[in-house]
């Protein structure tokens, strides 16, 4: 059954969705039906520059799907969030480099990942430097400048 | 209705006329690949492309710089939960009454711009083909030397150019080069042979850079010099397989054209010329003076000079020996050679010169300096091949001839031949000062001459007694009892009787009286050849024989000119009175 009623509650999506069974395609028994989320999460980035010293300067809003990987780097202080390219050049990714604390990169993946399959919002902020809004304690800053200079 | 928000689609309007929508554009939510917020202001709303090598990316300006997180929540909610499938982000022609379907507005005074991105296929990466990689292409003027790295055809006719076209094994089709090159100094552009001076032909061999396998220095026997330097402006010397020597007493300034030996041991350094030819001809130390143009009368064609130091040890120059053109004229050209010392003030002066004479054949030599110059001559004095003067100055025995002057002889014994007569008979000139002849005298002739018309010229006897002066020269005197001379007066005896004579200058002592002979007296005396007498006018002779009683009648001479005084004197001894 293709479910269509909207508005659902954001609660009971959220519900619906983390009781879905990936494997089987379905809710475990608790559903006789199967209820697609029309939903498009998108994860936003903010650095912590200003113009004129008073409007935040630098951001991204980025689909959650069209994330690729996340790899934290060699020392685990650096996790690297990467996309398909903005300008679907071949061979190179739009990347978003966090800095975290070393060693909770696994962490930090896990709230992103729970974020994106679980969350109730649309809008996901991963790392808003501005305003000190972070989706995990361990995140410090965002290393890469949001200026639109992406592959 | 619940829509699928990939379903839904976002529109853009850069057309800011009203009711017009020229160039807009219109994604599907599945497309969005990202939004990026630029300096507060702009946001780029990045589409991914049809072609799956392209994208779009489209400029908005936000109104209100602090809400641009709350922007992006906003159109994040109004995809997911909006309820228009058609979501028009900016509409620039409707900016005045509805601008944007999104909750918080564009700035609407600034019109979106559109950048379509190249269709062509980025590649960003390394492409992987038969195991090998590559990860860049180098274009026109780029050159990495990297097997990761292709050429465009105008990278590599860059990189032909770039090496020079540097290959190897024979061109297929070249036969000649697109530029000539010079080699050795000769032209070659590949089509022909090139004969390189010194190699293939007469000529010197154009080279530069340091020849293959030379280290340092090149050995003598190579036609090298063997040493590692080589004295400033020295001469060099060879010392037979060893490396040429530098002589640093003997050296060569090219500033000042200079040649100079130096030495400090006495006796040196020395300057020989010697000759081993089995021939009588000998060796020549030659000066050789070219001007290029024609020379000129005096040009210097060399000097050899002797210099040294004074007693303050200024550098002073002694002596030295030139030689210069004395005529330069095509055909009668002649020398000059002159000796030069110092004399006595630094000053160099000619001593001996040999001049070019005026005749084929002819030498002028001056000797000396100044007329308090000294000459002396050891030996003989030879003229020509007879010796005129020994070396104790006695004249030879050579005759003599056209001695013009002698100055004055002070001693010694005059012995030679008679004069010839005929010499003493044309010589009026040389007996005219007062002379004494001692001895007997033979004066077969003497010759009397008419004398000029000056009062007292006279040729005949004369005497210098009487110690008178005041005497009017021409005038007839009386000699007087008291020894003196008086005027004659042919009116008295006593002024008359005895010995007469012609006063020839006011003293009778130092200008005599003539007693006999041709004489001008001062006065005329009558015709030619009347018989004089003496006059009753004191010191006067007339050709008028006094008649006044007591008068004296004494003939004195003969009369030689009407008007100019000219007489015979030779008064007669017998007078007689006049009794009337």
């Amino acid at each position: 059954m293709w479910l269509t009623a909207w508005p659902l509650t954001l609660d009971l999506l959220t519900s619906l969705n983390r009781r879905y069974d990936y494997e089987k395609g379905s809710f475990g028994g608790l559903f006789l039906f199967r209820i697609f989320v029309f939903m498009i999460k998108f994860l936003f980035f903010q650095s912590d520059s200003y113009d004129n010293t008073i409007y935040p300067n630098d951001g991204a809003l980025i689909p959650a799907e069209r994330l690729a990987d996340m790899e934290v780097s060699a020392d685990g202080t650096d996790l690297t969030l990467s996309f398909n390219s903005m300008l679907q050049s071949k061979g190179v990714a739009t990347e978003i480099v966090l800095s975290i604390v070393e060693d909770s990169g696994r962490e930090v993946m896990a709230a992103i990942s729970e974020e994106i399959a679980f969350g109730r919002e649309a809008f996901i902020v991963i790392a808003d430097e501005a305003n000190s809004d972070f989706i995990h304690g361990d995140i410090t800053a965002v290393e890469t400048t949001l200026d639109g200079s992406f592959a | 209705m619940a829509l699928d928000p990939k379903k839904k689609f976002l529109y853009f309007n850069k057309d800011a006329t009203s009711g017009e929508m020229d160039a807009a554009l219109c994604f599907p939510v599945s497309r969005l690949a990202g939004i990026m917020i630029k300096t507060s202001t702009f946001m780029d709303f990045h589409f991914d492309g049809s072609k799956g090598t392209d994208a779009t990316i489209v400029r908005v300006t936000h109104e209100q710089h602090a809400f641009q997180k709350a922007f992006m929540i906003a159109i994040t909610d109004e995809i997911n939960f909006g309820e228009k499938a058609f979501i028009r982000v900016i509409d620039q022609a409707e900016r005045s009454t509805l601008a944007s379907d999104v909750t918080i507005n564009m700035l609407t005074d600034v019109v979106p711009t559109f950048t379509i991105q190249d269709t062509n296929l980025i590649i960003s990466d390394e492409v992987s083909i038969g195991g090998h990689a590559v990860n860049d292409i180098d274009v026109a003027s780029e050159f990495v030397d990297s097997d990761e790295h292709l050429m465009t055809s105008a990278a590599i006719n860059d990189r032909f150019a770039q090496i020079n076209a540097s290959t190897t094994g024979n061109a297929a089709t070249a036969t000649a080069l697109a530029s000539a090159v010079t080699i050795g100094g000769v032209s070659f552009d590949g089509t022909s042979n090139i004969d390189l001076p010194g190699v293939s032909e007469t000529g010197d061999q154009s080279t530069s850079g340091t020849a293959a396998g030379l280290s340092s220095t090149l050995v003598v026997g190579s036609g090298g010099t063997g040493a590692t330097t080589l004295t400033s402006n020295a001469v060099l010397t060879g010392n037979g397989s060893s490396a040429i020597q530098a002589e640093s007493a003997l050296t060569y300034d090219a500033d000042t054209d200079t040649l100079q030996l130096t030495s400090s041991s006495g006796g040196f350094p020395r300057v020989e010329l010697k000759s081993e030819a089995n021939t009588s001809s000998g060796q020549r130390l030659v000066f050789i003076k070219d001007r290029g143009a024609a020379p000129s009368d005096g040009d210097t064609l060399g000097i050899i000079r002797w210099e040294g130091e004074d007693s303050g040890q200024n550098a002073t120059s002694y002596a030295q020996i030139f030689g210069k053109i004395s005529d330069t004229t095509d055909g009668s050209e002649g020398g000059h050679l002159a000796l030069q010392v110092a004399s006595h003030d630094g000053e160099m002066t000619v001593g001996l010169e040999l001049i070019d004479g005026d005749a084929e054949d002819e030498i002028d030599v001056n000797i000396g300096s100044g007329a308090s110059s000294v000459t002396t001559i050891e030996g003989t004095l030879t003229m020509g091949s007879t010796a005129a003067m020994t070396n104790a100055g006695l004249l030879s025995v050579a005759n003599q001839s056209n001695i013009t002057g002698v100055g004055t002889i002070s001693s010694g014994v005059w012995q030679g031949t008679a004069i010839a007569s005929a010499n003493l008979d044309a010589d009026t000139a040389h007996l005219t000062t007062d002379q004494t002849f001692t001895g007997k005298k033979q004066i077969n002739i003497r010759k009397f001459a008419v004398t000029s018309d000056t009062d007292g010229n006279a040729i005949g006897d004369v005497v210098y007694f009487g110690g008178t002066t005041s005497m009017t020269t021409g005038a007839l005197y009386h000699y007087k009892s008291d020894s003196t001379w008086e005027l004659a007066d042919a009116d008295a005896v006593a002024t008359c009787d005895g010995l007469l004579g012609i006063a020839l200058g006011a003293a009778s002592d130092t200008n005599g009286v003539l007693l006999r002979g041709m004489v001008t007296v001062d006065h005329d005396t009558g015709a030619v050849g009347d018989v004089l007498f003496v006059s009753t006018t004191a010191g006067d002779i007339t050709a008028t024989a006094p008649s006044g009683n007591t008068d004296i009648v004494r003939v004195v001479g003969y009369c030689l000119h009407a008007s100019n005084g000219q007489i015979w004197f030779n008064p007669d001894g017998a007078f007689v009175e006049v009794t009337a």
